[in-house]
C-alpha cells in the first residue's frame, strides 16, 4: 500500500505542477459552448467509468466509488476515497477562425465507507454539476456623438454548479440495492470582461459579473442484479437512477471599481461599485433539471464486463432567468454510452501487460443546447487502463484517454476537436472491520 | 471563433441629454496683480461696449541717490506692452492719458468692478499705442514734485504716508467711446526710471518697479443675443446647471465617460467682426462643482473641476466630468450645480458666444453625453 501511494503520487506530481505552470490564460478556458445558461453540463462518473464510456448507473469500479447511482453505497466493503485530475484541450473552428483552449482541472472528491459491509453503506462528494469556463475576444467600434470609439473586449468565464452530496445506500434484498443522496447545491460563476480601448477619455475598463446561487438536490438509485443467469459465475447488474429537478435561487451582479475623486489628504478614491439592477442582472432561478438513467452491466466471467447505459436530461423548459435567449437554446438531452472492460490481471500472470486493467467505449450526447436549428451533439470515443496496488492492495490508479468532436461548422457554430486525459487515485481500504481471533 | 453565436457582456451605449436650464450667474473677478493688465476701450459688435482703466503705484523704497528726488529729478514711465494680445482695431493707434487716482485702493482685493474715482484734467502723461511693445513716456514735473515729498520723508513716517495718501495713477483711453482697442500691459517687465538731473552726464536713470497695480472693467451695454449665451472672462455672466434629475436614472450603470458639450457660434463671431480687426476670444471654460467661503476667490484662482479646451475642429467645448458624474452616483459628493466660466488667470479679458439650450437647431444645444457598457 505504502509503495503504490508514493509511485502514485510520483506519476500525479507531474501533472498537478504542469497545472500550476501552464499558461494561465491557456489554461483557464474550455468549451465555447459552455458559455451558454449556467455552463456545460459535467460527468460525474469516475475515471474508471468514463474511460469505458458509460455513467457508473449499473457500472461500478472495483475500487473506486461513484456518485451517479447511490445504490452502489450498500454494497460497500472498502473505504475508498478518490482524488484526480483531468487535462482537457479543446481545438476550435468556425467560419471565421480557429482558437485553442485547454483546461487543467481537479475532477470530483469522493469518499465512501462502509456502514455495515455489504448492507449499508454511506458517502460523501463534491463535484462539478456544470462548468463555464469560455473565453470570447471581440474587437468593434462604437459611434455614439463625438469620436468614433475602437475597442477589444475579453471576456473570460469561470466557476459552474457544484454539489456537495451526501449519500446512502442499502440492502433490500442480495439482489436488490437501492440509495438516496440528498444535495447541497451552490452556483458560483463569474464572467470577467476587460474592454481595452485607446480613447483617453473612455480607457480600459474591467469589470465582472457574479452569479451566485444554492439550491437543494435529490438523487435515488436502484440496482437490481442477478448471478448464474447464463452461465456460472456470471452476473447481471441493472442500475436505474432518478435526479430530482433543482431549482437554485440565485443573484446576478455587475462590478467594477470607479474613480470618486481625491480625499483631503491627496490620495486617489477608488471604489468597487456593485449594480444588480438592469438586463441580465438581479434574482433570477437556474434549473437543474429532471434527469433520469438506466442501464445494464454484464460480467461473463470475472476477467470481461459489457456496459450500455443511457441517461435522459430534461433541459428544454428549464429556467435561466438571466437571459431568455440563451433559456430557449436549452432542449432535453439524451446520452447512450457502451463500453467494455478486461482484467487480465486477474488471472495473476507474471506478463507485464497483464498486470493491468484496460478499458474501451464510445459515448453519444445530443446535447443541451439547440442553436441556429442545430443540435450540438458530441461523441466521444475513450480508452483507459488501470494500475493495481500490489499484494493484497486494492487501491489503483486509473487513466484515461478520451477524444470527442463536438458541434458543427454549419449555420455559423463551432465544431471542437476535444482531447481528455484524466487521472484518478483510489484509496480503498477495508477498514472499520472486526478481527476475529481464534 | 465564435462571435456569430456567442456575445460578450460589455456593450457600448450612449445617452444625449439636454443641458438645462441653464441658470445665469453673476460672480466678480478679482483683477488685481495680475500678470497683465487692461487698459483702453472697444466697442465690441457680439459684446459691446467695454472699457478698461490700468491702475499703478510706483514703489517707494527705490535707491536714487543721498538728497533723494530734487527739482531736477524727472521720472519716466516705461510700459511694456503684450505684443500678440489685442482686443480691437489693429491698425489705428489708440490715444491714452495717464491721471492722478482720487480714491485709495490696494490691488489685492480689487474686483474688476470696483469704482477708480479721477477727473480727466491736468494728465500726468500722454501717448499713444498702436502695437508696439514698449512705450516710454515721461511723467509731469508737478507728480514727480509730488511724488518727492514722499520719498522725501522722514524715514519713518514714508511708507506709512505713502500708502495712505498716494492714490498712485490710472492709465486710460482718451475717449471711450472713440477708442479703438484694448491692450495689455505686462506689469513684470514695465517699470519707471528717475534721473537726478537729466543735464548731468554722470546721473544715470535709476529703474523702479510698479508696487501696486489692478483693472476695471466697465460693460456699459450687455447684450442678450437670443438662442446664445455670453460669457465673459470677468464673470460678470457665467452660466450653471443642474444635473440631479437626468442622472437619477444612471445609478444602476456603468459610466465609462461623461461629457458636457458647449457649441460655439462661430458663425456670428466672425460675421461680427470689422475687417481688421481681432477679439480675444476663450481657449479655454472650465467646470466649478461648489465653491468655498469665497466664490469670487475661486472662480478667479481656483483650479477649476473640469477643463474644457476649444476644439478648433468643431468649435466646441467638451469637459470630462465622469468622475463627479460617479462621485454623485456612487460617491459621497452632494454639489451637483456646475458652474461654467471662462479660464482667464493671466488678467487677459475674454469673451465667447455660445448656443443655449433653446438654440433652433437641436445638435448645436448643450448636451450632456453619458457612455455606458454593459449587457
Amino acid at each position: 500500500m505504502k509503495r503504490f501511494f508514493i509511485t502514485a503520487v510520483i506519476l500525479v506530481f507531474p501533472l498537478v505542477s504542469i497545472a500550476q505552470v501552464s499558461d494561465g490564460g491557456k489554461s483557464r478556458s474550455g468549451s465555447i459552448y459552455s458559455f451558454f445558461g449556467a455552463g456545460s453540463p459535467v460527468d460525474i462518473g469516475t475515471i474508471e467509468e468514463e474511460s469505458i464510456g458509460v455513467f457508473g448507473i449499473s457500472f461500478r469500479g472495483f475500487s473506486s466509488t461513484g456518485f451517479a447511482n447511490p445504490a452502489f453505497f450498500g454494497q460497500n466493503i472498502f473505504t475508498a476515497t478518490t482524488i484526480g485530475l483531468s487535462v482537457t484541450r479543446f481545438d476550435a473552428r468556425d467560419a471565421n477562425g480557429r482558437a485553442t483552449n485547454s483546461l487543467v482541472n481537479p475532477t470530483s472528491f469522493l469518499l465512501s465507507l462502509p456502514l455495515f459491509e455489504g448492507r449499508l453503506g454511506a458517502g460523501v462528494g463534491l463535484y462539478q454539476v456544470t462548468s463555464s469556463r469560455f473565453r470570447i475576444f471581440q474587437e468593434g467600434t462604437a459611434s455614439g456623438s463625438g469620436n468614433p470609439i475602437d475597442f477589444s473586449i475579453n471576456d473570460r468565464g469561470s466557476g459552474g454548479i457544484n454539489k456537495l452530496e451526501f449519500g446512502i445506500g442499502f440492502k433490500i434484498t442480495r439482489s436488490l440495492h437501492v440509495g438516496y443522496a440528498p444535495s447541497y447545491v451552490f452556483l458560483s460563476s463569474t464572467t470577467e470582461s476587460v474592454l481595452e480601448t485607446e480613447n483617453a477619455a473612455v480607457g480600459d475598463q474591467i469589470s465582472l459579473f457574479n452569479t451566485d446561487g444554492q439550491g437543494f438536490g435529490n438523487r435515488f438509485g436502484l440496482l437490481f442484479n442477478q448471478r448464474n443467469l447464463v452461465w456460472e459465475n456470471d452476473a447481471l447488474y441493472f442500475g436505474a437512477t432518478l435526479n430530482l429537478p433543482v431549482k437554485i435561487s440565485s443573484e446576478r451582479v455587475n462590478q467594477f471599481d470607479k474613480f470618486l475623486g481625491i480625499d483631503s489628504q491627496g490620495r486617489n478614491v477608488v471604489e468597487t461599485i456593485t449594480i444588480d439592477q438592469g438586463p441580465g442582472l438581479g434574482r433570477g432561478d437556474i434549473e437543474l433539471p429532471l434527469e433520469y438513467g438506466a442501464g445494464f452491466t454484464y460480467f461473463p466471467n470475472n476477467l470481461v464486463n459489457f456496459s450500455v447505459e443511457g441517461q435522459v436530461q430534461k433541459w428544454g423548459g428549464s429556467a435561466f432567468d438571466f437571459s431568455t435567449e440563451q433559456e430557449a437554446l436549452l432542449k432535453d438531452r439524451f446520452r447512450l454510452g457502451v463500453g467494455t472492460q478486461y482484467h487480465p490481471y486477474r488471472k495473476r500472470s507474471n506478463r507485464f501487460l497483464s498486470k493491468f486493467k484496460y478499458g474501451f467505449g464510445i459515448n453519444y450526447d445530443t446535447g443541451h443546447l439547440e442553436i441556429n436549428g442545430q443540435n450540438i451533439e458530441t461523441l466521444v470515443f475513450s480508452t483507459g487502463f488501470g494500475i493495481l496496488g500490489r499484494g493484497r492492495s486494492v487501491s489503483t490508479l486509473d487513466l484515461s484517454f478520451q477524444y470527442g468532436i463536438r458541434g458543427t461548422r454549419q449555420s455559423n457554430l463551432v465544431k471542437e476537436d476535444i482531447w481528455s486525459f484524466k487521472l484518478s487515485l483510489n484509496l480503498s481500504e477495508r477498514m472499520f472491520f472486526r478481527r476475529r481471533f481464534q | 471563433m465564435g462571435t456569430s453565436i456567442v456575445q460578450t457582456s460589455e456593450n457600448f451605449k450612449f445617452d444625449t441629454l439636454q443641458v438645462g436650464p441653464l441658470n445665469q450667474n453673476s460672480f466678480s473677478s478679482y483683477t488685481g496683480r495680475l500678470v497683465t493688465a487692461a487698459t483702453g476701450s472697444y466697442n465690441d459688435p457680439v459684446f459691446g461696449q467695454i472699457n478698461t482703466r490700468t491702475l499703478i503705484k510706483p514703489v517707494i523704497t527705490a535707491q536714487i541717490g543721498i538728497d533723494g528726488v530734487v527739482n531736477t529729478s524727472t521720472i519716466d514711465l516705461r510700459m511694456i506692452f503684450d505684443p500678440i494680445s489685442v482686443w480691437g482695431d489693429t491698425t489705428v493707434p489708440t490715444q491714452y492719458s495717464i491721471y492722478r487716482v482720487n480714491n485709495l485702493w490696494r490691488g489685492i482685493p480689487w474686483q474688476y468692478d470696483d469704482q477708480v474715482l479721477f477727473d480727466r484734467v491736468n494728465p500726468v502723461a500722454s501717448f499713444q499705442r498702436s502695437r508696439e511693445d514698449t512705450v516710454t513716456v515721461s511723467m509731469a514735473a508737478d507728480w514727480v514734485a509730488e511724488f518727492g515729498t514722499f520719498y522725501n520723508a522722514d524715514e519713518a513716517l514714508k511708507d506709512s504716508l505713502f500708502s495712505l495718501e498716494f492714490n498712485g495713477l490710472v492709465i486710460v483711453a482718451d475717449d471711450d467711446a472713440t477708442s479703438n482697442a484694448i491692450s495689455f500691459l505686462n506689469i513684470a517687465n514695465t517699470d519707471f526710471f528717475i534721473t537726478r538731473d537729466p543735464n548731468n552726464p554722470a546721473d544715470e536713470p535709476v529703474r523702479f518697479d510698479i508696487q501696486d497695480w489692478a483693472y476695471t472693467v466697465e460693460r456699459v451695454n450687455n447684450p442678450a443675443p437670443n438662442e446664445r449665451l455670453i460669457m465673459n472672462s470677468t464673470n460678470d455672466i457665467l452660466f450653471s446647471t443642474d444635473f440631479t434629475t437626468e442622472l437619477a436614472q444612471f445609478n444602476q450603470s456603468n459610466i465609462v465617460n461623461a461629457e458636457i458639450v458647449f457649441y460655439e457660434d462661430t458663425l456670428t463671431l466672425q460675421n461680427n467682426l470689422p475687417a481688421q480687426h481681432v477679439r480675444m476670444e476663450a481657449r479655454a471654460l472650465e467646470t466649478h462643482v461648489g465653491f468655498g467661503l469665497d466664490p469670487d476667490f475661486d472662480i478667479t484662482f481656483g483650479t477649476g473641476d473640469s477643463l474644457a479646451l476649444r476644439t478648433a475642429e468643431d468649435a466646441t467645448y467638451r469637459f470630462n466630468v465622469t468622475a463627479y458624474v460617479n462621485a454623485f452616483l456612487f460617491g459621497e459628493l452632494d454639489e451637483t450645480e456646475f458652474f461654467f466660466s471662462i479660464v482667464e488667470r493671466s488678467g487677459l479679458l475674454s469673451s465667447t458666444l455660445l448656443f443655449n439650450s433653446n438654440a433652433t437647431d437641436p445638435a448645436m444645444r448643450p448636451k450632456l453625453i453619458i457612455t455606458t457598457i454593459g449587457e
